[in-house]
């Protein structure tokens, strides 16, 4: 039996020989964690882009965490992913070796004290430097004036998560090093386990998105999930994120973060599920490791892989998944055409065999070698495109029984534009979506006919090619609507479909839902609004010159509840088809970085003829609105008539290009003045009329832009 | 007492051992001779437990090798190509051997180096190839275990260093309970150290014997007997490993004791007939050949 001495000897021994391993370690984690900290930390505190020296310190002691674990910092990051892949590649390198594992495997030590030595070594010799420069980073905290028990506690959790990310790497690298018998292969299985999990899982739904018309992203689904977990890198990008608790704030600083977020989208969860997601994964791979190391050949030294019977098996896993996603970025560039995407892919398959089996026997006259898995990678990609080009699988054309169905919720892609919130218009909208009509229980509609009436005649649009793909770019759509619709199915699964709509029948289905107050309720942006909290409120009628309203606080609430009440009461059909006289603008408290009393405007609080209750208020509060123009107070008037091929485009917005002329003759001005209406955005999307006017008044500079009637 | 019980071993579908059978006993120094490739690398590596048979068993005492660190510190393996660890110095090397081997005698090795003439404190990367096997067999020789298992041991020493660790062998044979297993092709080292021997060839062990019985079972002859009849009566009656004739001598190695194949030649009135010393080599050469593994056929 080898005593416990001799097992830390051995260990010793380890890092002794992997020394310079650990001190070049420490230097680099030196200069990317202690020495940058410190440089960010001077630079700051010198610098007067704040109002004041304790708002600064603020700042930084909130982003000090994330500069202890590279959630701000994309080197320190690269440095934790790359010591740890070299932790486990010097560690079990002898594998790869015939000389050194006859060495090591002739003395009498068990497989599991010699995996025991090497990873643990590896532990040792990245925990250290890492341990040592996160406490220099920790005093030059304090020396700095940054550090409070608070940020000492969460400078501690950055470090823990440090140290999970770097096991995360760690433990795959390990399980790759024993995989294969090359450090060749070794390597390029570590960065292929990395993110295998995402690939693999990404490309059902990146299929879909390219091939389903009616695919939506909203709400992933369980396999989109579980891809996001499956990937060490995704898990060792969230670690370093959430143990940070950074969000993104604080200008170039943010830019890691904000690169690791478009790359990594998938989203694990609460930081606690996380966590133990974290410990569960790391100790799978490790025994998965173990497991693999006790039973690996001796002999497996110098081959590609270790267990020479998987190599078609992971031939085939590799190179489908591999394929499929070259086609899709491939055939991105060509505007995500389909055909392009199949013809890529099977090629990119072929050409994946051949490289892996070059890998394998690193021999030109054997790249064809492997035949049937070649060929079941080729088919394989063959008939997952089948699937996905001919919705072999009926997904364009699903729709539940309605039996089936709890509840189903509609969010219409214009409407955001007609409907501003208050958390919408904050700095970081990216966590505000308040409402969610799609995911949140807000939009969650239990008598639910309207809208299915609306997902049957989204299944038939895109049975007849109108999808919400392309309606932008067909002609004679403009009065189609982009929609999602969520199916709560009773068995507790929810289906995201995108549809392309007729504007009339989605009015219709929206004044029909909207007869239940609640609903309505949540549709207005006035009942997100506290009106206590609201720091102004401005009107703009057809002058559009914005005018302060000066109330008392009880005036305020008069003209909130009535306003309320007039939207309560409005005939939704009326929203799209009417012109507003006015609009009120209201300025309410948001928060900002290092910006005292900031406030945000929120607009698009539209008034109509039928707001009698809010438009009497305000005329009774001195305020008239000007529902005409006139021709006096105007000091220039040009008539804007739009090119034809303009006009067509749905998405066009004022001011608009086209042939302009000077109007000066007075009956014409005059004329013209009649048919102006207050600009807005229609319910549904703006309004496409044949002319538009800009309009200079008198004392004004600006010009302002007017659709006619 | 070592035991191989039809021990098969293939790498990647190529068969390098096949249903080996043998026993190695204690207190005697077993040579491995084979043609190349014939699986005395993988014998070895079976017998320290570096490998896993794929059928039948390798037992010391009756006790599995592999994965069985009691069995395996009882062993030191010296591989053809010794490894060690870069920047290592012979001591330092020493000191590690120290760390799995308990009995690892680290003075004895100290004084040993010092009778090789091997700075103890220079890097071993530095050394000639003679000179680090020379480190590696002061390292196996000093670990203390009851089996020394030795890939090509003799290849690249010089013939001092080649006596001294013969030396070495015989005295360390003599003080404690030891058995040396060597794989080598220099048959003639073999046989001036071996107590037993094992022949494989092409994954086969052909046989493992004491040396001398082996000497005394074969026989080489000369002999010239006139009537061609009786000659051919002659090759029919003797088990015949190998022949040749120049001219009216016949050149004849039998399996037999010296006696019975000079009456079995008397017996048909030669004019001439005497038995010749047989050398490892030419046992090697005539026993391979029968296992097909002719000189002519590689020359041809």
């Amino acid at each position: 039996m080898t005593s416990k001495i001799s097992f830390s000897k051995f260990l010793k021994q380890d890092i002794r020989q992997r020394g310079w391993l650990m001190v070049l370690s420490f230097i680099f984690l030196l200069l990317s964690e202690t020495v940058f900290t410190m440089l960010l930390l001077e630079a700051a505190l010198t610098e007067n882009e704040f109002s004041s020296m304790a708002q600064q310190i603020d700042e930084l002691r909130k982003i000090f965490p994330c500069m202890l674990n590279g959630s701000c910092s994309l080197f320190l990051e690269a440095l934790l992913f790359l010591i740890a892949l070299l932790c486990a590649a010097t560690g079990f390198s002898y594998l790869h070796s015939t000389e050194r594992t006859d060495f090591h495997h002739s003395f009498p030590l068990s497989r599991p004290q010699w995996f025991s030595i090497s990873y643990m070594g590896g532990l040792v010799i990245f925990g250290v430097p890492y341990l040592a420069s996160s406490l220099l980073t920790v005093l030059a905290g304090a020396h700095y004036g940054i550090m409070t028990p608070s940020v000492l506690g969460r400078s501690c959790m950055a470090v823990l998560g440090g140290l999970l990310a770097f096991l995360m790497i760690y433990h795959t690298a390990v399980l790759a090093m024993v995989l294969t018998g090359k450090m060749v292969t070794g390597v390029l299985a570590a960065l292929a386990l990395s993110v295998y999990g995402s690939m693999a899982g990404g490309v059902g739904y990146n299929l879909a998105s390219y091939f389903f018309s009616t695919y939506s992203r909203q709400g992933n689904g369980l396999h989109e999930k579980i891809s996001g977990f499956l990937s060490p890198f995704v898990v060792f990008s969230q670690l370093l994120g959430d143990t940070a608790g950074y969000d993104g704030s604080f200008g170039l600083i943010g830019m890691p973060y904000y690169a690791r977020r478009f790359l990594v989208y998938s989203d694990t969860g609460s930081f606690p599920a996380l966590l133990a997601f974290t410990v569960v994964f790391l100790a799978v791979l490790w025994a998965l490791s173990l497991f693999l190391y006790k039973k690996r050949p001796s002999e497996a030294a110098g081959n590609a892989l270790a267990f020479p019977k998987t190599a078609p098996v992971i031939k085939v896993l590799i190179s489908i998944p591999t394929a499929l996603y070259i086609g899709m970025l491939t055939g991105s560039l060509s505007s995500g055409s389909t055909k392009w995407i199949i013809l890529l892919s099977i090629l990119s398959a072929i050409l994946l065999c051949g490289l892996i089996e070059f890998i394998y026997h690193m021999d030109l006259r054997r790249l064809l070698a492997g035949k049937y898995s070649s060929l079941i990678s080729v088919a394989g990609v063959a008939l997952i495109l089948c699937v996905f080009r001919f919705d072999l699988i009926g997904f364009d054309s699903w729709l539940p029984e309605d039996e089936r169905i709890e509840s189903m919720a509609l969010a219409v892609n214009d409407l955001s534009d007609y409907f501003v919130y208050p958390d919408s218009m904050t700095v970081h909208s990216y966590n505000s979506e308040n409402p969610d009509f799609l995911n949140g229980n807000e939009g969650r509609v239990y008598a639910f006919e309207p809208i299915y009436k609306l997902a049957e005649e989204g299944v038939g649009n895109a049975g007849n090619g109108l999808t919400a793909k392309n309606i932008y770019r067909q002609d004679g759509t403009e009065q189609y609507v982009v929609a999602t619709i969520r199916y709560d199915q009773k068995s507790g699964k929810s289906t995201y479909r995108n549809y392309a709509l007729q504007k009339e029948t989605v009015l219709a289905a929206l004044e029909s839902l909207s007869e239940d107050e609640s609903y309505r309720k949540t549709l207005f942006p006035v009942f997100y609004m506290d009106v206590d909290e609201v720091a102004a409120i401005r009107l703009n009628d057809i002058y559009q010159d914005s005018a302060l309203l000066n109330l008392s606080k009880q005036q305020r609430e008069k003209l909130f509840s009535a306003y309320e009440k007039d939207v309560l009461n409005v005939d939704i059909m009326e929203l799209h088809n009417a012109f507003p006289v006015g609009e009120l603008y209201v300025d309410v408290p948001a928060e900002e970085a290092g910006v005292p009393n900031y406030n945000i405007t929120v607009p698009h609080l539209y008034l109509y003829e039928s707001y009698e209750n809010s438009l009497s208020l305000l005329e009774e509060y001195g305020y008239t609105i000007r529902r005409e123009i006139d021709p006096d107070d105007v000091e220039l008037l040009k008539d804007i008539s739009p090119d034809e091929d303009v006009a067509l485009d749905a998405d066009y917005t004022l001011p608009r290009v086209g042939t302009e002329h000077i109007v000066t003759d007075p009956e014409e001005i005059r004329e013209i003045l009649s048919q102006v209406h207050y600009p807005l955005n229609r319910l549904l999307g703006y309004d496409l009329t044949s002319r538009s006017v800009e309009i200079t008044f008198k004392g004004s500079a600006d010009a302002c832009y007017f659709p006619l009637r | 007492m070592i035991e191989l019980k039809n021990v098969t071993k293939s790498f990647q579908g190529t068969r390098a051992l096949t249903q080996v059978t043998a026993k190695i006993q204690d207190g005697l120094i077993f040579g491995l001779v084979g043609s190349n490739g014939a699986g005395k690398s993988t014998l070895l590596r079976l017998i320290s437990g570096i490998l896993k048979p794929e059928e039948g068993e390798v037992a010391v005492d009756g006790q599995p090798v592999f994965e069985q660190c009691g069995v395996k510190r009882q062993m030191c393996f010296l591989s053809d190509s010794a490894y060690f660890f870069s920047n290592a110095t012979p001591i330092a090397m020493g000191r590690y051997y120290a760390l799995a081997y308990p009995e690892f005698d680290l003075e004895n090795y100290q004084s040993l180096l010092k009778k090789f003439n091997i700075p103890e404190k220079k890097k071993i990367q530095t050394f000639s190839k003679g000179r680090k096997k020379q480190v590696s067999l002061l390292l196996g020789f000093c670990a203390g275990t009851r089996y020394l298992l030795c890939d090509e041991t003799f290849d690249g020493l010089d013939p001092v260093a080649r006596q001294a660790v013969k030396s070495l062998f015989a005295a360390e044979l003599l003080k404690r309970d030891f058995t040396p297993i060597i794989a080598s092709h220099n048959l003639r080292e073999l046989e001036d150290i071996c107590d037993s021997i094992g022949l494989l060839h092409d994954g086969t062990l052909l046989f493992a014997k004491d040396l001398d019985s082996m000497k005394c079972s074969l026989c080489k002859m000369q002999c010239v007997i006139p009537d061609p009849a009786k000659e051919e009566q002659l090759l029919s009656q003797l088990c015949v490993l190998q022949y040749e004739k120049s001219g009216s001598l016949l050149t004849v190695t039998a399996r037999g004791s010296r006696e019975e194949v000079l009456r079995c030649a008397g017996e048909k009135e030669p004019i001439f007939a005497e038995v010749l010393p047989l050398s490892l080599e030419e046992i090697f050469i005539s026993e391979t050949e029968v296992a097909g593994y002719d000189i002519k056929n590689l020359i041809q």
